[in-house]
């Protein structure tokens, strides 16, 4: 438990150095005319020593008997969602809005609860045809089309 | 008799169809996402915040208030029938209130919160009315210092009503100022922090980044959870108190008026803490406050009456100021600016039927809301029997949608992907959401006051201890920061025992 937590301090520390060296490259200037990479500068020193602070807290701090962060947690269920959303963003300029939002609606109400066929592609028909009405028809909001016509 | 002119106008802006019908969306959107637990007022506006581009600056924000407020009326129901808070306003309604549906007086709860949410809220836009245009004069002293120190104490006072660690929810907020500073410098024009993509010139856009962190992140968060609601089944009937219950409640409402009205209006406050706070009061100066938590009908007035105010009096450091005092006021300020109005001491003047619209609107919600909250009271009941598996699907489509249509860029459904799973990963370590998104969207004008600051001080920082309200702002953000250090009233932090506002 209390690695878990050494190992997130440690991610923010990392990412406080990095920031500090990119802005210092930006140049941070002088007090009297404050370069670009001023402010990320010190707000990365901040995030810096904070992130010291809670590590050296959370090493210090007795082990607590709490249930890992990852108890409880699907994983593959969660990467297969998470991975599911990232095929979509590649996919959704080559096969268009309507075709991918379909594939992905299909998944996701399967994904939660196994549900049946025919009130999952109900569902996923009913909420694009939503979507057409409201964004396309109505707001006149201009959705990929792909591989598809509309 | 200015104001009672101004107030017309704003009744002139706000009676047009087209705002009455956004101020009706609004207000049925808020009491929807406020029946529902899991989705708060803070998700719905940035799932609703790119449809608000096609129409007018004044419906859009007038439709996003009354998503704010209407959340505060709607919590309610869920509380006093679910004992699951709709959304985090509400929780301390769920004490008193599901102890007396269970006693048979679910309706008498319903119809106290109700008519305090609108009495509380009705008094909150006349204090925001009376208050706000005197308050403009006041803040046309307000230099480049003195918008950094209150911006400053506004982020202090945040993390120090945190839930988790204080520690890292300034580590949050340091955080929000880096991924604010992505994109252009507000003075030079350098890039920075870009890698080198033209997506990422003009920064990280606002609604990406909210609806990753409370859209994606609470979908993927609940996958792990199966939310099963088990309402409480009764009749709702009587659904107007009795005179007995309003003799009981008199002072309660007061009370939690007064507390909600000035902790709303307070940098880092808000509906969420003046609710606690509020309970808390009552408990104390009521006679039965022993009894609080079996049932008592004062234990759901006096938090309803204070969020419905404090939803209300937030907004006066927002219009007059240009400050934001809780996150959900940073997504309206994200959303004026996107609409070209700049909050602040001339927004009044320059774009007077914006706030006086707004404001008049917000009377004409609450008179909604009521209509809306007690004959309706059986169809949102209906309303949670919605599984959330059809639910989370729906969420996630209008995060695509939302995202997607700011630029009309596949970047930004991947960006708040990116954010989603942060965000996600912040809730598993208990790190807090609320800080990081204020000090994103303050980061900007937090760098330009403080580059302006030294310019005009020749690059000493003596600027922002000689100018009084400035020296005053940081010395109270400085004894905030010190007081967990003080093992006595550290403990008694209030952020210790008060969830995020979301």
């Amino acid at each position: 438990m209390t690695k878990q937590y050494l190992i997130a301090d440690g991610f923010w520390l990392v990412l406080a150095v990095a920031v500090c060296v990119e802005s210092w490259s930006l140049g941070i200037g002088e007090f009297t005319s404050p370069g670009p990479g001023f402010l990320p500068f010190w707000a990365g020193v901040l995030l810096g020593l904070l992130s010291l602070i809670s590590l050296v807290q959370t090493a210090t701090e007795k082990a607590k008997e709490e249930p890992s962060v990852w108890a409880g947690v699907k994983i593959l269920k969660l990467g297969l969602v998470i991975l599911t959303l990232l095929l979509y963003v590649a996919l959704l300029n080559t096969l268009g809005f309507f075709l991918c939002t379909f594939l992905l609606l299909l998944f996701l109400f399967r994904a939660v609860e196994p549900y049946r066929w025919h009130v999952v592609l109900l569902a996923s028909i009913l909420s694009l045809a939503a979507v057409y009405v409201f964004f396309v028809l109505l707001l006149d909001v201009r959705l990929p089309s792909g591989i598809l016509v509309f | 008799m200015d104001v009672l002119t101004q107030l017309a106008l704003g009744f002139q802006v706000a009676l047009q169809p087209i705002n009455l019908f956004y101020c009706f969306l609004g207000c049925l959107i808020g009491t929807m996402v406020g029946v529902l637990p899991g989705l708060g007022p803070t998700a719905a506006m940035s799932l609703l915040l790119p449809v608000t581009f096609q129409v007018q600056p004044v419906s859009a924000v007038i439709m996003l208030a009354g998503i704010y407020y209407g959340a505060m009326y709607g919590g309610s129901t869920t509380s006093i029938l679910v004992n699951i808070p709709g959304e985090a306003a509400s929780v301390m309604t769920c004490l008193d209130g599901y102890r007396m549906a269970r006693a048979g007086r679910a309706g008498a709860a319903l119809g106290m919160a109700a008519f305090c949410s609108f009495i509380a809220g009705t008094v909150g836009i006349l204090g925001l009315t009376l208050l706000a245009p005197p308050l403009v004069g006041f803040a046309l002293r307000f230099g480049p210092p003195e918008y950094f120190s209150l911006m400053c104490l506004g982020l202090v006072v945040l993390t120090f009503l945190s839930s988790t660690s204080m520690i890292r929810s300034l580590m949050m907020a340091c955080f929000g100022l880096i991924v604010g500073a992505v994109g252009q410098d507000v003075v030079s024009g350098t890039t920075r922090f870009t890698f080198g993509t033209m997506e990422l010139m003009d920064g990280v856009g606002l609604v990406p980044v909210v609806m990753g962190l409370f859209g994606i992140s609470e979908v993927l968060l609940n996958l792990e959870t199966k939310i099963d609601l088990e309402i409480f089944k009764t009749k709702v009937k009587g659904l107007l108190p009795t005179l007995e219950d309003w003799i009981r409640c008199k002072w309660a409402l007061v009370r939690g008026t007064l507390v909600g009205f000035f902790l709303g209006i307070l940098p880092g406050g808000g509906a969420v803490l003046s609710s606690f706070v509020a309970y808390a009061v009552e408990k104390r100066f009521s006679p039965r406050g022993d009894e609080f938590g079996t049932g008592m009908i004062e234990g759901v007035a006096a938090p309803e009456a204070a969020n419905n105010s404090a939803a209300q009096s937030a907004f006066i450091p927002l219009l007059t100021l240009g400050l934001p005092s809780n996150v959900v006021m940073a997504m309206l300020l994200g959303a004026l600016i996107i609409h070209g109005v700049t909050p602040g001491p001339l927004l009044i003047t320059q774009h007077p039927e914006v706030f006086w619209g707004v404001v008049a609107s917000m009377y004409l919600g609450n008179v909604m809301l009521l209509v809306l909250n007690l004959p309706l009271v059986g169809m949102w009941v209906q309303f949670l029997k919605v599984p959330y598996a059809i639910m989370m699907p729906v969420i996630v489509l209008f995060c695509l949608i939302g995202s997607y249509t700011i630029s009309n860029s596949v970047m930004d459904i991947f960006f708040m992907l990116v954010f989603g799973v942060i965000g996600y990963l912040m809730k598993k370590f208990k790190y807090e959401a609320p800080p990081f998104i204020l000090a994103f969207v303050l980061g900007p004008l937090l760098e330009y006051s403080l580059k302006q600051s030294l310019l005009i001080s020749k690059g000493s920082f003596g600027i922002f201890v000689t100018r009084p309200i400035s020296a005053v702002c940081l010395g109270i953000g400085l004894i905030l920061l010190l007081i967990p250090l003080v093992p006595h009233f550290g403990r008694k932090r209030p952020g210790a025992t008060l969830e995020s506002e979301d």
